[in-house]
């Protein structure tokens, strides 16, 4: 197991290290002078030279690579042309609140998508799969901003039932401030006891949550249903029948640990998918995040973050393609042995 | 046969316009060991499936009789056959290591199966140690996982589970086909263990007329759906009456016979 | 609930391969895929709405740059079906106009990715070793990336406009192409009779455009068709940021994002050109689902 664990680690690495040098062609791709953008619109022709030099610029293109990659690797992302801050720092505070979001969607995602999946399976062909094939349609169908924006019209605007943004309600940074500790509002608000900020934070993640779960949980329920009908047709499910095991279990207990395993090996990828999509929708919903960083960051051209941001999400799916491989192995015991 | 174990009778099988089995009559006795003999598509393995009211998971439709102990079976409501399914009647597969759930440990699976049974947490697991001591397996056995285990060692749970269950018929369907000669010898000594020690009826089915031979007490030749002849092995393999039978028998190849059919 | 089981245990490689007699019965083969016959039937009058926007839309002038300052923001009436927006243009115009916008950037990113794509991955999978390995890790770090954000960061840099909206996605898409098309010719240059005629002296690219191509072209296609739902989104996501068409164009995300100010009191801004997106996508993602269940059903040919 630990030489498959070593195997992936090095893998990951290796798409690590091309994913920063693929992220430093695309800063050279930028139209103009990168130069004369840090300096700034008024800068006399020595400054531009100057910020020509410290940007390394007039290097050769090997070493400018090689100190960009050690830049990386040594926690040094560059400076927001917005913010003045580095990268990393921006990134380091935003990027909890955002993960926090994506996690709970994609529970959301895996407690709709699996059942649906199993019950598209089990009654193949019928009212159930059509209607659970049709819903998986619509939530890869979708536009996250579309409908949050929507979303936010039903139940706020018009049915006054959920706040239409922010994290929690913003009073309560006067009654009863949230201490931070991982910077992920509702982590933090169970962890320092803060039921008020807690329940209102829960409110307020609801619209957000399910924007971000609708494609997972697409993606999940076509998986899960493909993946179930594929083992039904397999010998030990004729041998679980004849030990006298209803069609329910078949499709509930026994389905339920194979379905699992096509679940995990996606995991990585919606929640890659969920990350790059809160870039859309966090803006929408007013909640300082990564996403939302991201956004202002593409509004305002401020290439360093923009890249910044796509290194990060780029790290966190090869990560996450990792570990899931290392998963799935303990799921199934058989992939151990490949 | 008036008190047969497992009777079957105007067994029709079909897949939408198509009839694919059209058995009269085959009966097996408790205690007996009946070959049902056949080429592949002869309809042996739907016919078990059959028996076990299994055949509609793969789109048949079935009409006629199958009755245990007297009981009709086909028609019968699912929960009734499900109680019989696996317990009173059990049934076992030609790829062993592959009929089992990867992802669940043996004894897992036995333990569930054993509790579906109605058999209490405890006594489930002293039942599952001593059918593997009656099937000679060490009961470490039951903490492994079924790609860790050979096809012999397999087919031997799978025959532990029946058992375990107090199974009073078996069904084989090939079950030796896809194991190792020396391996398949053990298998057939363990199945004429178990009908001596526990009297169970064992409805062997094969393409293996030369394991029928040696296993069964009676066969029956199955050709096209239907049943062909039938009798005592050693009168239906040594003279045959029915032109295919004949042909069937003709083809087996026998070691130190010389050239040529026997 | 009569049905013969309709897979056989082996299915060999050809049956697998070679497109099915599609087009002799395709009333058959609509009938027995409802899902197939629903998504051909809504891209087929997507396609209608495209080429007649001149017909259908009322006021063809507001899907360019026409403005009338005093109809600004009229809810959806008899005249205005989906309204007026910010500088009073029709809106259900401009919806109608955008049908051409975003299945065309759909159909030229995909053909430049397949273009890009496939001799890529048939030259890996034909000629293996070393041009194999480059070939693939080069692409496997494309892979490593979020479609979306590859594309999201190519846009970024560049100045937002629909030509450079599609050389972004297509940048990010043809990694796919590559690797699908590389496992096909891959193992078709494993068989034995493509040995033999190597071994005959035929010429690598007789072998290429005779045997390898074509036994490429239907996992090609069920992948195309699978694609074109999520090219149109990631073309709108990208118009939404402000990276893709610039006003005047009737692009359907930049629609929803203009609208979005006003979202709280016209509604009608943003939900309508959000919902062609949405069914478009959903007509493009039954139609690639339905072809994909009649030419590949065992899903042995796409990786998505």
């Amino acid at each position: 197991m630990t030489r498959f664990v070593v195997r992936r680690l090095v893998l990951a690495a290796l798409v690590v290290l091309g994913v920063v040098v693929l992220t430093f062609v695309i800063a050279r791709v930028v139209p103009g002078d990168p130069a004369a953008t840090w300096a700034g619109p008024r800068a006399r022709p020595e400054q531009i030279e100057k910020a020509r030099e410290e940007l390394g610029l007039n290097r050769p293109l090997p070493a400018q690579i090689a100190e960009y990659v050690g830049g990386v690797a040594t926690g040094d992302w560059g400076v927001s042309l917005r913010t003045r801050r580095p990268v990393l720092d921006d990134i380091r505070r935003r990027a909890p609140a955002s993960i926090e979001l994506v996690t709970i969607a994609i529970l959301l995602a895996v407690a709709v998508g699996i059942p649906l999946g199993l019950v598209a399976a089990r009654w193949k062909g019928r009212v159930p799969d059509v209607g659970s094939r049709l819903m998986a349609v619509v939530g890869v169908s979708i536009p996250a901003f579309w409908l949050a924006i929507v979303l936010q019209l039903v139940f706020f605007q018009w049915l006054h039932l959920l706040p239409v943004a922010g994290t929690y309600d913003p009073d309560l940074d006067y009654t009863s401030p949230l201490r931070s500790v991982t910077n992920m509002p509702i982590v933090d608000a169970l962890l320092t006891g803060n039921w008020v900020v807690f329940g209102s934070a829960l409110q307020h993640v609801i619209l957000p949550a399910i924007v971000i779960a609708a494609y997972p949980a697409g993606v999940i329920t076509r998986m899960v249903r493909a993946s179930v009908l594929d083992t039904v047709g397999e010998d030990h499910v004729r041998m679980v029948r004849a030990l006298g095991f209803p069609e329910r279990s078949v499709f509930g207990r026994f389905a339920l640990r194979h379905a699992w395993s096509p679940v995990v090996a996606l995991l990585a990828l919606v929640f890659a998918y969920a990350l790059v999509n809160t870039f859309l929708v966090e803006a929408i919903f007013n909640r300082p995040g990564l996403g939302s960083y991201a956004a202002d960051a593409i509004g305002a051209l401020d290439t360093p973050a923009i890249l910044g941001v796509t290194l990060f999400v780029a790290i966190v799916y090869v990560i996450g393609n990792m570990l899931v491989d290392i998963v799935q192995a303990t799921i199934d015991p058989r992939i151990r042995v490949s | 046969m008036t008190d047969a174990k497992l009777s079957i009778h105007d067994l029709r099988i079909a897949f939408g316009a198509r009839t694919v089995v059209d058995l009269e009559r085959l009966e097996l006795g408790g205690g007996e060991i009946l070959g049902l003999a056949g080429e592949s598509g002869s309809g042996k393995s739907i016919t078990a499936l059959a028996v076990l009211g299994l055949a509609s998971t793969l789109g048949a439709r079935v009409e006629g009789s199958v009755r245990l102990d007297g009981e009709e079976l086909v028609g019968a409501l699912e929960r009734r056959v499900r109680e019989i399914r696996g317990s009173r009647i059990a049934m076992i597969f030609q790829s062993p290591v592959s009929s089992l759930d990867p992802l669940l440990r043996v004894g897992e699976l036995f333990e569930r199966t054993l509790r579906l049974h109605g058999v209490g947490k405890r006594d489930a697991s002293e039942r599952a140690v001593s059918a593997f001591r009656e099937v000679l397996l060490s009961p470490d056995l039951l903490s492994r996982y079924p790609h860790e285990l050979s096809g012999g060692q397999a087919q031997r749970i799978a025959i532990a589970m029946a058992l375990a269950l107090r199974s009073e018929v078996l069904i084989a369907d090939e079950p030796t086909s896809a194991l190792d000669v020396t391996v398949q010898a053990e298998i057939l000594d363990l199945l004429r263990r178990v009908r001596e020690e526990r009297g169970m009826g064992v409805l062997f089915i094969s393409h293996d007329l030369a394991v029928i031979a040696e296993l069964c007490d009676r066969v029956a030749v199955m050709r096209l759906g239907r049943i062909v002849e039938e009798g005592e092995t050693a009168r239906v393999l040594g003279e045959p009456v029915d032109d295919y039978t004949k042909r069937l028998v003709a083809a087996v190849p026998k070691i130190g016979a010389g050239t040529g059919p026997a | 609930m009569a049905r013969v089981p309709s897979y056989p245990d082996v299915v060999s490689r050809e049956e697998v391969l070679a497109p099915p007699g599609l087009f002799r019965s395709v009333p058959g083969v609509l009938r027995r895929n409802p899902l197939l016959a629903v998504g051909s039937a809504m891209c087929i009058a997507i396609f209608l709405v495209a080429v007649l926007a001149p017909l259908i839309a009322p006021f063809p002038e507001d899907a360019g740059s026409a403005t009338h300052p005093l109809e600004t923001l009229e809810p959806p009436s008899a005249q205005h079906y989906f309204g007026t927006d910010q500088v009073g243009r029709d809106v259900f115009s401009r919806v109608v106009y955008g049908a051409r916008i975003s299945p065309v950037i759909a159909v030229l990113v995909l053909a430049i990715s397949v273009l890009i794509g496939v001799p890529l991955g048939i030259a890996a999978g034909y000629f293996g070793g070393a041009i194999d390995e480059v070939i693939m890790r080069f692409t496997d770090v494309f892979l490593a990336f979020p479609a979306l954000l590859l594309a999201l960061a190519f846009a970024a840099v560049m100045e937002p406009s629909i030509t450079n909206t599609i050389i972004a996605i297509s940048v990010t898409w043809w990694p796919w192409y590559t690797r699908i098309v590389r496992g096909q010719a891959a193992s078709v240059t494993g068989r034995p009779f493509v040995e033999s005629a190597r071994a005959m002296g035929i010429s690598n690219r007789r072998i290429l455009f005779r045997h390898v191509l074509p036994n490429s072209i239907t996992p090609i296609i069920v992948q195309v068709s699978l694609d074109v739902g999520g090219v149109i989104l990631t073309a709108s996501a990208l118009s939404f940021l402000g990276l893709g068409a610039q006003d005047p164009t009737p692009d359907w995300g930049l629609m929803v994002s203009q609208g979005q100010a006003f979202f709280t009191t016209q509604w009608w801004l943003v939900t309508f050109p959000g919902a062609a997106i949405f069914l478009t996508a959903v007509a493009f993602n039954l139609l690639g689902d339905g072809l994909r269940d009649v030419l590949d059903p065992r899903r042995v040919l796409t990786t998505r």
